[in-house]
């Protein structure tokens, strides 16, 4: 079994939902964003960019690619980070030691550093914290925690307290588009599987040769002055296809 | 043999304890206070100046010892009295190269999981394993050299073999960074063998030309000699490594490329400050003074620290991630990464970051710099002590 998401680029609505929710539910200390929603190819955040003539958007959620040749596991010192049964990139938090080697090595820049100690948002009535609230160990090592130890580097876990119970993750489960697809990438009858045979995918940084579980969809959208068939279908392939996505098990 | 090098030991003692005591205090703050608060560091820019530092000692350890060796192994009967001081330097720098590392962890408390669980395919563990044996190795030299035995030429190829793959594996730590087009290059662990031997030389041509003792201009003009071809070969090994990225046409080369042009200065500082002054030396190498020779590898010395600033700055500053239109072509664009900071007036998302050194960081360094100083003189009193005692 390998867990896999595929990103659907023309249902992606760029509304930032999923790194909300992510930051949420994972109990995200202050700066850190797991998830992060951009346009790409703008020369500035959220900007469009002229193709044919006509303004073009496109939307790109980046989190940890959960890559099968994870640069970031090979050069881990102490096998902090590990790949657990499920395929899923995970880090050990009592056993990372800070040297930030992992960051380095990431080409998709994912990992975030507790650069000091993370705190709880200041409410009305004292400390807020968030987050799922427990613990949550794999043979015994630390995966997640919302009490996030100081100088250890942390990402994306496939919202690991869910999916271990058979949930999906948070992004999954909120995103209002249903852009995102989560399953076992090896099972040909799972949804991803299914949902990705007949489109046009591709992943992030293929030249560096990670192979990531985040394939993302290839957009059919065309520029705003056009009325082009693309357009169209891709609207109509985003209405008609919403079912599918479970609820997460929080 | 009496001691010659350093003139007043006390105080040099005196002034290596001041300095860690400085530097542990700012570690101290860094640590209690947050990196965050106390650094300019981000999640783009997460190496800093320990970093720097750390491969900077690194190659004065590495260097010495290959000096040393070579001293041994050539019979260099005119340099053997600066043999010790040598071989204590290349203890000492190591020692303090470990030191500036482990100050720079996160979590230095689950360093035992680095012996207790190690991942043999990290770059990190090859170069602990390195450094670890090095460690030995030196000591085992300087007890050779000061006890005189009749190994000593055979441990001081050990040592020699040490060092060079000491600096192999430190290159391989950053050559091995596929991500980052500044670093990924065959040259680099080339290029460490190079720096570090320039080290070793210009350490030592400064130590030389400062000592009192008879025949000690000599010593270090044969000593300045060899550090012009090897900063000749370095400076040509940087500029291949440039035309190398200029020809790969990637984004991320691109952008490395860009990166130079913003740090020209520093870059000027490492290539032509080093290329200048050893280029001056050599020209006046018959006629040189002491005080010419020490100034001229003093400003090598600061050309090699540049060399380790710049080894970061081309690397951490441009990004990894460049993303376009999936259905159409457009422009390359970086993608913004999340910096760690919030609120103040730093940015939350940014696509690179222009690292200051904070006041902190600067005076961490004296943690590490102390340490090497520290093992560097007691270590060469000991050897000192026995040779004396032997004479």
């Amino acid at each position: 079994m390998r867990y896999a998401m595929a990103i659907d680029l023309n249902r992606c609505i760029g509304c930032k939902t999923c790194a909300v929710v992510c930051k949420n539910h994972n109990a995200e200390p202050e700066g850190i964003w797991w998830n992060r929603v951009f346009s790409s190819g703008a020369p500035n955040y959220a900007t469009s960019i002229e193709v044919d003539g006509g303004p073009r958007m496109e939307f790109t959620p980046v989190s940890c690619q959960q890559c099968d040749d994870a640069p970031c596991q090979t050069v881990c010192p102490t096998g902090a980070t590990y790949t657990d049964e499920n395929g899923v990139v995970l880090v050990d938090y009592e056993r990372c030691i800070g040297c930030r080697y992992c960051m380095t090595a990431c080409p998709y820049n994912v990992r975030q550093f507790n650069w000091q100690k993370p705190e709880g948002i200041p409410g009305d009535d004292g400390t807020y914290t968030y987050g799922y609230p427990a613990d949550v160990r794999q043979d015994g090592k630390l995966v997640y925690t919302p009490k996030r130890p100081e100088g250890v580097v942390e990402k994306c876990t496939f919202c690991v307290q869910y999916t271990q119970d058979g949930g999906i993750p948070a992004c999954c489960a909120d995103c209002p588009a249903n852009a995102r697809i989560f399953g076992d990438i090896d099972d040909p009858d799972s949804e991803i599987s299914k949902y990705i045979a007949d489109k046009e995918t591709f992943v992030l940084g293929e030249e560096y040769n990670t192979h990531p579980k985040v394939i993302y969809i290839k957009s059919k959208r065309e520029s705003s002055n056009h009325s082009g068939s693309g357009g169209k279908e891709a609207a109509k392939e985003a209405g008609m296809s919403t079912s599918g996505n479970e609820k997460a098990g929080a | 043999m009496k001691n010659f090098i350093i003139q007043n030991k006390g105080a040099a003692l005196i002034a290596c304890l001041v300095c860690i005591v400085a530097g542990l205090i700012a570690w101290g703050c860094m640590i209690g206070m947050g990196l965050l608060e106390t650094t300019d560091m981000s999640n783009i820019f997460n190496w800093g100046l320990l970093i720097a530092m750390f491969a900077f000692l690194v190659g004065f350890g590495a260097g010495c010892q290959i000096v040393s060796s070579w001293i041994v192994i050539t019979n260099k009967e005119e340099l053997m009295p600066y043999l010790p001081i040598c071989q204590a330097i290349s203890l000492g720098g190591v020692i303090g190269a470990a030191v500036a590392i482990m100050a720079d962890l996160g979590h230095p408390w689950h360093i035992l999981s680095m012996f207790t669980s190690p991942n043999i395919a990290s770059p990190l563990v090859w170069d602990m394993i390195a450094l670890t044996a090095f460690i030995v190795v030196s000591l085992v030299c300087l007890i050779a050299i000061g006890r005189r035995w009749a190994s000593q030429r055979i441990w001081m190829w050990v040592g020699l073999v040490c060092a060079l793959v000491l600096q192999v594996v430190e290159g391989m730590l950053f050559a091995t960074m596929t991500s980052r087009a500044w670093w990924h290059s065959f040259i680099m662990p080339i290029d460490f063998v190079i720096v570090a031997v320039i080290c070793g030389l210009t350490i030592m041509c400064i130590i030389s030309a400062a000592s009192k003792r008879q025949g000690s201009l000599e010593a270090a003009k044969e000593f300045a000699k060899l550090m012009f071809i090897f900063v000749i070969i370095h400076v040509c090994l940087s500029l291949i490594e440039v035309a190398t990225l200029a020809f790969e046409s990637t984004p991320g080369a691109s952008m490395a490329l860009s990166l130079i042009g913003s740090y020209v200065v520093l870059y000027i500082l490492e290539l032509g400050l080093a290329l200048g002054a050893v280029i001056v030396l050599r020209m006046k190498i018959d006629k040189a003074t002491k005080r010419m020779v020490i100034i001229c590898a003093s400003l090598v010395v600061v050309a090699m620290f540049a060399h380790r600033l710049m080894l970061l700055y081309p690397a951490m500053g441009a990004g990894t991630l460049f993303t376009q239109l999936s259905n159409e072509a457009s422009p390359y664009w970086l993608y913004p990464t999340s910096t760690g900071f919030m609120a103040s007036a730093k940015e939350t998302f940014a696509l690179t970051q222009a690292y200051i050194p904070s006041f902190a960081e600067w005076v961490s360094l004296l943690m590490p710099l102390g340490f090497a100083g520290l093992i560097a003189i007691i270590g060469s009193n000991v050897v000192d002590a026995w040779l004396d005692v032997k004479d």
